[in-house]
């Protein structure tokens, strides 16, 4: 997969960066692709990306979704006019909308923890709707189980919670 | 272009499908959680604030800060017999469902029903000073109602009607009406004792009415004419002692702008204080001390 990654951005030309993840997978991008991360943009600017950047807490597979992510929408950032390079709006939305779709937990939240700590900020949109769209309608109990979020109130204090705002838990 | 998409996402599918079952949701920080919320429906956001402890720390930042952006779904409003005097029903488009949301007294079913709402409110003395009234002209039809500081409700003073504004004065709560008619009410008395210190002087309603303060220490009556071609003001002084009024209201009530008798005087408003002087030079002006009304 990272091999698949790599080869779609070696056409795209430019200086390349290596990224490197917590497990010590290595993807090789251009610029472009890697300056939509506003942290990586900036170490770029301070010129500290010469022996490939570290990412501690980026799991490899997760880097892997992140680096396809960035792939895709370089083009908009880009915009230098080559379109074969540039993805079509159309197909970005599609892209995206299957993305966001098949992310599930844990892979849900560690994607948003990835896009926040590289600040990727349509990303991080993304994802963030997504838990809320998953969360829309639901109770507590059905919050905590689809996010697999382990209840630690104690029953009185969980009960005095609930009375505060009673009228949002009757079913 | 294709291609390139069915290229790079069976990659996708295929990690989920494996990766979904493998290891344990990461906490997520406040900040990111705030952010999450801050896209709910208001229902949604407060049962995410009681799905954890983390959880509802970010729900109480949020709330706290202010920082709920969302454009909410609109939701109805509605009291209904069914479900109670005390309960304001929710109906979310949203969800397509209906809260039900009990609260406090007076009932809201009344209140929304009646138009319950307030007029005028008008306070004894500044609070920061200690003991202090509050009087209410209030709907549905300008009633009188107060309460003093401390207190848990209001006290209606009925049966009266068609306040248009009112005055504390000397300890007293002075409530002029739509007629002119000016009461007054000794709130602090055990029992509130109320005395009519200046009968009706007119007969039908056309003008805003307020109390002012002249600079010679009268008190007056400002009747405003809601007319529309008229910026002209009335004043009529009001006196204590009704008596120079007379019968002869009728008089001036057809033709409230009466020199000659002098209980009405008319003036333009940028000679307030040329028409103020000849007033009181006036020999029919003199109205004494204003009102100064015997205690009840």
């Amino acid at each position: 997969m990272a091999a698949a990654a790599a080869e779609a951005t070696i056409d795209g030309g430019g200086k390349m960066i290596i990224l490197i993840s917590a497990d010590g997978k290595r993807f090789e991008v251009t610029e472009a692709v890697a300056s939509q991360s506003q942290l990586i943009s900036n170490m770029i600017e301070d010129d500290c990306t010469e022996n490939g950047v570290r990412l501690p807490n980026v799991d490899g597979d997760i880097l892997t979704m992140v680096v396809d992510y960035c792939n895709m929408h370089a083009g908009d950032a880009a915009a230098d006019g080559d379109t074969t390079k540039a993805s079509s709006t159309e197909e970005l939305k599609k892209f995206d909308a299957e993305l966001v779709q098949a992310l599930e937990n844990p892979v849900l939240f560690k994607l948003i923890l990835a896009a926040n700590f590289l600040n990727i900020k349509s990303l991080l949109d993304m994802t963030c709707q997504r838990v809320a769209d998953m969360m829309s309608g639901k109770t507590p109990e059905q919050m905590r189980e689809t996010f697999s979020i382990e209840n630690d109130f104690t029953p009185e204090e969980e009960a005095a919670i609930r009375q505060e705002n009673a009228w949002a838990f009757d079913d | 272009m294709g291609c390139t998409i069915s290229k790079v996402f069976p990659s996708f599918a295929e990690k989920f499908l494996k990766e979904a079952k493998a290891g344990n949701s990461p906490e997520l920080p406040q900040d990111v959680l705030m952010e999450i919320f801050a896209l709910l429906e208001v229902p949604d956001l407060v049962r995410a604030g009681s799905v954890c402890s983390s959880w509802r720390a970010s729900y109480i930042s949020l709330c706290k800060l202010g920082g709920y952006r969302q454009a909410q779904t609109p939701c109805l409003l509605y009291t209904s017999e069914s479900a109670g005097e005390n309960v304001a029903c929710l109906y979310s488009l949203a969800e397509k469902r209906a809260y039900k949301l009990t609260m406090p007294d007076p009932p809201i079913r009344s209140r929304l029903l009646r138009k319950y709402i307030f007029k005028k409110a008008f306070l004894s003395s500044d609070p920061s000073m200690g003991d202090y009234f509050v009087a209410l002209i209030h709907y549905p039809l300008a009633q009188l109602s107060f309460a003093r500081a401390g207190s848990d409700k209001w006290t209606w003073l009925p049966p009266h009607t068609d306040f248009m504004d009112c005055l504390f004065e000397d300890g007293l709560l002075y409530a002029l009406n739509s007629a002119g008619e000016v009461h007054a009410f000794d709130l602090s008395a055990p029992t509130v004792t109320q005395k009519v210190v200046l009968e009706d002087v007119k007969a039908y309603i056309e003008e805003n009415m307020y109390f002012a303060r002249a600079p010679s220490g009268d008190l007056l009556q400002i009747w405003r004419s809601l007319a529309t071609n008229r910026d002209d003001y009335y004043v009529d002084q009001t006196d204590g002692d009704d008596s120079e009024h007379g019968s002869d209201h009728e008089n001036w009530i057809d033709d409230y702008v009466d020199q000659t008798y002098g209980d009405v005087l008319q003036f333009e408003l940028d000679k307030y204080e040329d028409d103020l002087e000849y007033a009181s030079e006036h020999e029919n002006w003199r109205a004494g001390d204003g009102l100064k009304p015997e205690r009840g």
